[in-house]
């Protein structure tokens, strides 16, 4: 399997234009991307469209990956989460915010210390997400793997969206403090 | 700490609301506008994005149907001829070697004298080699021992990119991994037992890789060079 630097290595050169960086990024992360969109989007023609619009898209914006201060592999999920979501949307037929800022938001890249310690709270948040009441844990998955806003949760647990916007804040800071420790 | 209080859980929050896609569009507006100026809010976001992007860690990966990522080349690159490698078109690989003039590729037939012996004689020889002799490389097999040794005798091995050995079966077009070729000029491939007995009558090919070999078991790259293998 490609390691994150030789996928850095494979956004750097398509930002320079280099088709078999593409590839090579096609080969080493199509099958992890795939397994995202199919999930997000549960159906299969739908998926497999979504995947090369996203191809498309991350070739069009790898030269603005440098300056995201993403890891590699959190920039292409995503660019592929945030994708999918706006289809499965787009689907619903529910006006919500697009969400596609992530090429953008933020400047300079993080230091080495700063990826090491994002690198060792991978797979904690499963941990953390355990140690909140369920239906909080479910609604952010529901957010983040089933695109639904806070309207959609509102409607969904039959309570006010504010209260749902309360309940749900609360969560999460609970889930930062979890990680964060 | 300064900047921790309050208004610090308020920005997480917010922050978190907006990488999950929770707000509505106008107040997601609001937040894209406070993150030109505001570095700590990005910070923020950054930071859970990273987080929850590892929520798609237990997604398994499933490999997408083949033909999509020559689709996502056409679409990109339409002006250039965007058929598929060869290794992706094995169907016309009995063709190429059975001799049809072709463009791209050119199958040298093994020259005895090119092969340097061991100590044991080689029983299966091969020179692969890519059609302008950029690189070519030369491979003789000990079918007793299932060592096939190596030699780069003209061409380089891509930085940050490996060239991975394929064995090619013309019956049926499928292929098979030997490994990468060594750096080195010279280096010896130890083949497994099964693969043995189909050196006979078949060919060799090698592809551009990422470092440490194709990620998928089928070649992902360019075909750079090929040769039968012919029996000494």
């Amino acid at each position: 399997m490609a390691s994150l630097t030789d996928i850095e290595d494979m956004i750097a050169r398509m930002a320079i234009g280099d088709r078999h960086a593409l590839s090579a990024l096609y080969a080493a992360t199509s099958a992890k991307l795939f397994g995202i969109a199919l999930r997000v989007l549960d159906d299969r023609s739908e998926a497999e469209d979504a995947l090369q619009e996203i191809y498309v898209k991350l070739w069009h914006n790898a030269d603005r990956y440098r300056s995201n201060g993403l890891s590699p592999m959190t920039w292409l999920i995503t660019v592929t989460r945030n994708h999918a979501i706006d289809r499965l949307r787009a689907r619903r037929g529910r006006a919500t915010a697009p969400i596609e800022a992530v090429s953008e938001l933020a400047d300079g890249a993080p230091n080495p210390e700063e990826s090491a310690l994002a690198a060792s709270m991978r797979g904690r948040i499963g941990a953390c997400l355990q140690t909140l009441p369920p239906d909080r844990a479910e609604a952010i998955c529901r957010a983040y793997l089933g695109g639904e806003a806070y309207a959609d949760l509102a409607e969904r647990y039959r309570v006010p969206l504010n209260t749902i916007r309360t309940w749900l804040r609360r969560g999460l800071l609970t889930l930062r403090e979890c990680i964060g420790s | 700490m300064s900047g921790w209080g309050l208004d610090h859980d308020d920005d997480s929050a917010l922050a978190a609301e907006y990488v999950l896609g929770l707000l509505a569009p106008e107040e997601a507006a609001s937040v894209e506008r406070r993150m030109a100026e505001d570095a700590a809010l990005r910070d923020l976001v950054r930071d859970w994005t990273e987080q929850l992007a590892t929520m798609t860690d237990d997604i398994p990966a499933i490999e997408p149907p083949r033909p999509l990522q020559d689709r996502v080349m056409r679409r990109l690159f339409p002006e250039t001829d965007a058929r598929p490698s060869l290794l992706q078109r094995w169907g016309i690989w009995p063709l190429l070697l059975g001799g049809v003039v072709t463009a791209g590729l050119v199958v040298l037939a093994l020259d005895p004298g090119l092969i340097r012996r061991g100590t044991g004689a080689p029983e299966y020889a091969a020179r692969i080699a890519a059609e302008d002799g950029s690189l070519v490389v030369e491979a003789s097999f000990d079918r007793d021992e299932g060592r096939l040794e190596v030699r780069r005798i003209a061409g380089t091995i891509p930085q940050g990119r490996d060239l991975e050995l394929w064995l090619v079966r013309l019956q049926d077009s499928t292929t098979t991994s030997l490994g990468v070729l060594p750096r080195d000029e010279a280096g010896v491939i130890t083949v497994r037992a099964d693969l043995i007995p189909e050196f006979e009558n078949n060919a060799l090919a090698l592809s551009d890789e990422p470092l440490g070999g194709s990620p998928t078991g089928q070649a992902t790259g360019e075909v750079v060079a090929l040769g039968t293998i012919t029996p000494r």
